[in-house]
């Protein structure tokens, strides 16, 4: 039957070599000029346009493959090729292994695009926190304090849109979105004239829409909201430290815009945050950050230093930076990452190794067999 | 007739290797190279510091064939008598003329006392200069504040050690003999000024004088002091230990009457009392330092710095080179195996560097660009000369000299940045990944340049050999294959060692930063060569030919991520590098598409 397969047009095309070369070849242009583009456009647009897109247009309006699909053609072909081109006999098993090995970087990668997070956590020593907040995604937080608890309540700023309403369960409020800028600036009274309908606690008065930057860490966003009951306008702007509050219904409700916050499967306490330089010189030698963790009862003290982060489960926290005040507070960057396909590119790096030095030892003793026996021809 | 003729071959030889391999003599500094100074975080014996100082001014190592130690210790101890000494590299003579000075002679190398009567007018453009940003400034301007900058170091340098000599505000004595007196100085200054002598009121003057010369000289350069009384350690200059005292109205440190014994031992030519005395310091360093500074390490890259062994190695290839293209001439035999063995001496000096850097600096042989290049020609002279091993037919050699040779001197543009063997910042500092990922990595790109160079071979042998053709032409294209073989092993796993380093230090497995962009340019061509030959779309010729396509992916990714100017990975960039790319990859353009016309027209 697989014979029988084998002979079906879109079945040969799907094993042929020639698709790999076009793959390997669309790869290495995409590859080339996705790295030129970084150069002006920086790295997150260059990957949302060549390296992880499906099509693209390029110029505007010739629209070319992008590195998602070329890696999944790519990868349809690996399995074709090894169901159908390559037969499963030993001496073909270098062969085998290398391309098992690619075979298992793809998926790798393909987990790690669907999957995988990036968040970042920063904490003051002595500071605790459980959770993370993302690098450049944002979100509407409300909170009201009854008798000491704080409830809350957050939608990701992805998640609105302009004119909507938003209902939250467990407050009894009104609120419509009226302006919803991915960037923005704010202007303070006397930049811009006030309005006495308006609702600030850093007091900003107006925000206007900005051209949203290619590095998505640039964008600040800024929200206007209108609550029906009070009749005013919530300004909200991303640059801002404190939250505004207003009085609704007897309760007092705070608005804030900030990073969209992950919650960890654990407690970090930053205990101590060290910075060594090498004598006479301003050149960092290492930094580390002595953390408390806390996970099922368990307590435990763990130091954290550049190329030694810290594991749990299919989470991973990195010393990423760090920041010193003027004041001299000290302050410690983590990036956090879940990925649940960590390990696989470490299998296939070892799986390709071993296909690819036993193809070639392979190819080169039957090259010597062919030459000798050629001479004994002559 | 032809029996004198190989002798004389046998004796230039000889002498060509006996040349490079004798040392500089007529060096009296061989204790005083020992003093371990600290520059840029590292402790390294003066020897090196004055190579790097001189480089950094004059753009060589050596001043007129004598190392640069010589010329520190006249600098230090005699500066008057240095002021005639050619050191201070102008590139651009618009300089000259726009400082004033009439010595307008175009790029060259100038002496203190030429530029002397320019200075404040260098030093007022080089602050309206460095006003501009960085990117705005002219060539000239950035010129200007480069200058600057090297007049200002040897200004530092030249006063390092002044408080031990005699000076008119000091009525023709030293600073440091008045510093002696500090307590006497103490109680004058605390009594009443209407008191005092007339002896009494010159040393007030004297003192007001030491005031200005100690807020004079601050921040020096020279740190050659160990200070462990804080705990931490940490190096300080003369004037530093000499300021300190004199703040505090202390008598000066043993540290500094042991250099004021150095010094005048040194002005009044006492060869035997100034070998006495250095030993004295250096041994007081090791004692007060508590050996922190290895005295094994400081003597090693002494020799290292004596036998300078990347220039000998890059000599030894360039006549191994020259010798086996006279083997093509005349006396076949005798110049093939003199080529082979100046092949061998060259790797000699080459292994040893790589190994003493090594030991020297605690690290794995490859941290920074420059180190890339001496591995990646070392790399590829051991694999031509194991191609020669198994194959006898030359090519080895003469791949393994001629890249061995190119990417020494490419290596010798980087020295500047890179030959200081300086300090790791954090996210470098592991010595596994270092030893693991780089290491591999240079390794395969050695490999491909390999397969590239005799893809050249190659396509030159198809267009112009006689006689055997076939036969030669197939071992060729089978050392092209395996080469690039070779190659793609090792770029593959250095690639992914590099993105598991990644993994482990920032989380992420691949970023599609630059760097990471051009090691997988290289895979993926030599994916592409290997599977075109396999699926038949290209022949050897075609192969050899993509070979060399692939040295220009390995040279896209050796500099042209660093031209780009972006990613993480960023350490080496110049714009001249960029002329020079483009030139070598548009005349590699041309040998391919030349070639392969001439060999279609052919019927090859």
């Amino acid at each position: 039957m697989l014979n029988d397969l084998k002979k079906q047009n879109i079945i040969k095309f799907s094993y042929s070599l020639k698709l790999t070369v076009a793959c390997l070849i669309l790869l290495a242009i995409l590859t080339t000029w996705g790295t030129i583009y970084q150069a002006d456009n920086g790295l997150y647009a260059a990957k949302a346009k060549f390296f992880t897109s499906w099509f693209f247009l390029a110029g505007g309006f010739i629209p070319l493959p992008g590195a998602g699909l070329v890696l999944s053609v790519l990868f349809i072909n690996l399995i074709s090729v090894m169901i159908f081109r390559i037969g499963l006999r030993l001496k073909n098993i270098g062969n085998i292994l290398t391309h098992l090995g690619i075979l298992i970087l793809l998926i790798g990668g393909f987990f790690t695009f669907f999957f995988s997070e990036e968040s970042v956590l920063m904490l003051k020593e002595g500071e605790k926190s459980s959770w993370s907040n993302s690098y450049h995604a944002w979100e509407l937080s409300v909170w009201k304090d009854t008798q000491g608890v704080r409830h809350f309540s957050s939608i990701s700023l992805s998640d609105l849109e302009k004119g909507e309403k938003i209902n939250f369960p467990d407050f009894p409020i009104t609120i419509i979105v009226k302006k919803d800028f991915h960037n923005s600036s704010a202007f303070r009274n006397g930049e811009r004239s006030s309005n006495t309908d308006i609702l600030n606690a850093s007091g900003i008065v107006s925000i206007d829409e900005k051209k949203t930057e290619p590095e998505p860490e640039a964008n600040i966003p800024g929200l206007v909201l209108f609550s029906e009951d009070l009749k005013k306008d919530i300004l909200l702007y991303g640059g801002e430290n404190i939250s505004t509050s207003a009085e609704i219904k007897g309760d007092i409700y705070n608005f804030s815009l900030r990073k969209l916050r992950k919650k960890l499967p654990i407690e970090l306490g930053l205990l101590d945050f060290r910075i060594k330089k090498y004598p006479g010189s301003e050149i960092v030698k290492s930094y580390e950050s002595t953390v408390d963790i806390r996970h099922d009862d368990i307590q435990r003290e763990v130091i954290i230093s550049m190329n030694k982060p810290l594991r749990y489960k299919d989470y991973t926290f990195f010393q990423s930076s760090y920041q010193i005040t003027p004041a001299g507070v000290e302050y410690s960057v983590f990036a956090v990452v879940k990925n649940s396909g960590r390990l696989l590119p470490y299998i296939s790096s070892i799986v390709v190794f071993i296909g690819m030095l036993i193809h070639f030892i392979i190819m080169l003793f039957r090259r010597k067999k062919e030459n000798s026996s050629a001479q004994k021809g002559n | 007739m032809k029996f004198k003729l190989k002798i004389l071959i046998f004796i230039i030889t000889f002498t060509l290797v006996s040349s490079a391999l004798i040392p500089d003599s007529s060096v009296s500094l061989d204790e005083f190279k020992k003093i371990v100074i600290l520059e840029d975080g590292r402790k390294k014996p003066i020897d090196t510091f004055a190579q790097n100082i001189l480089k950094q001014l004059s753009g060589r190592g050596k001043l007129e064939k004598a190392p640069a130690v010589i010329w520190l210790a006249r600098l230090l101890f005699t500066p008057d008598k240095s002021y005639d000494d050619m050191v201070f590299l102008v590139n651009n003579p618009e300089v000259l003329s726009s400082i004033g000075s009439d010595e307008v002679q175009g790029r060259g190398r100038y002496s203190y006392r030429q530029l002397s009567h320019n200075i404040s007018k260098l030093r007022e453009l080089a602050i309206s200069a460095s006003r501009i940003e960085n990117s705005k400034r002219s060539i000239v301007e950035s010129e200007i504040i480069v200058l600057y900058n090297k007049i200002y170091v040897y200004h530092k340098l030249a006063g390092s050690f002044q408080f031990c000599f005699p000076s008119p505000d000091f009525e023709n004595n030293s600073f440091l003999s008045y510093l002696s007196k500090i307590k006497d100085i103490k109680d004058i200054k605390a009594k009443e000024i209407e008191s005092l002598s007339e002896a009494e009121r010159k040393i007030l003057h004297i003192s007001h004088k030491m005031d200005q010369w100690s807020g004079f000289y601050q921040d020096q350069k020279l740190d050659i002091l160990p200070n462990l009384s804080s705990g931490e350690e940490k190096w300080e200059s003369p004037w530093d230990s000499v300021n300190r005292s004199f703040k505090f109205d202390e008598p000066p440190a043993d540290f500094v009457l042991l250099i004021n014994k150095m010094v005048s031992s040194f002005r009044n030519n006492d060869q035997a009392g100034f070998d006495v005395n250095v030993k004295e310091f250096n041994d007081f360093v090791m004692n007060e330092s508590k050996n922190i500074a290895d005295p094994g390490r400081i003597k090693m890259e002494i020799m290292y710095n004596r036998i300078d062994p990347f220039y000998k190695s890059e000599f030894f290839y360039g006549f191994s080179l020259l010798f086996l293209l006279f083997s093509y001439i005349k006396f076949k035999k005798l110049f093939y195996y003199s080529s082979y063995f100046l092949l061998i001496l060259g790797l000699l000096p080459h292994t040893y560097g790589l190994i003493a850097r090594m030991i020297i600096r605690n690290r794995p042989p490859v941290t920074n660009l420059f180190e890339t290049f001496v591995f990646a020609a070392w790399i590829t002279a051991v694999l031509g000369l194991a191609l020669e091993l198994f194959k006898k037919k030359n090519i080895g050699i003469l791949t393994g000299s001629l890249s061995g040779l190119v990417l020494l001197i490419i290596s010798g543009r980087y020295a500047l940045e890179g030959d200081t063997m300086g300090m790791l910042v954090a996210v470098l500092d592991s010595n596994f990944w270092l030893a693991t990922h780089v290491i591999t990595i240079t390794i395969g790109y050695g490999g491909v340049v390999i397969s590239g160079v005799l893809g050249h071979l190659y396509i030159l042998q198809a267009m112009f050999k006689k006689g055997k053709k076939k036969d030669t032409l197939k071992d060729t294209y089978q050392s092209v294959y395996a080469t690039q073989a070779f190659g793609l092993i090792f770029t593959f796993v250095g690639t992914v060692l590099g993105g598991i380093w990644a993994d482990q230090s920032w989380g992420r497995f691949w970023g599609w930063d630059p760097k990471e962009n051009g090691a997988l340019l290289i895979i993926l061509w030599s994916a592409i060569m290997f599977h075109g030959k396999l699926g038949k779309m290209i022949k050897e010729l075609g192969f050899s030919l993509g070979s060399i396509l692939g040295i220009i992916t390995v040279v896209l990714a050796w500099f042209g991520v660093n031209l780009l100017g972006v990613g993480l990975h960023n350490y080496g960039f110049s714009s001249n590098v960029a002329s020079a790319l483009i030139i070598y990859i548009l005349l590699e353009l041309l040998f391919m598409g030349g070639s392969y016309i001439y060999l279609k027209q052919k019927k090859l």
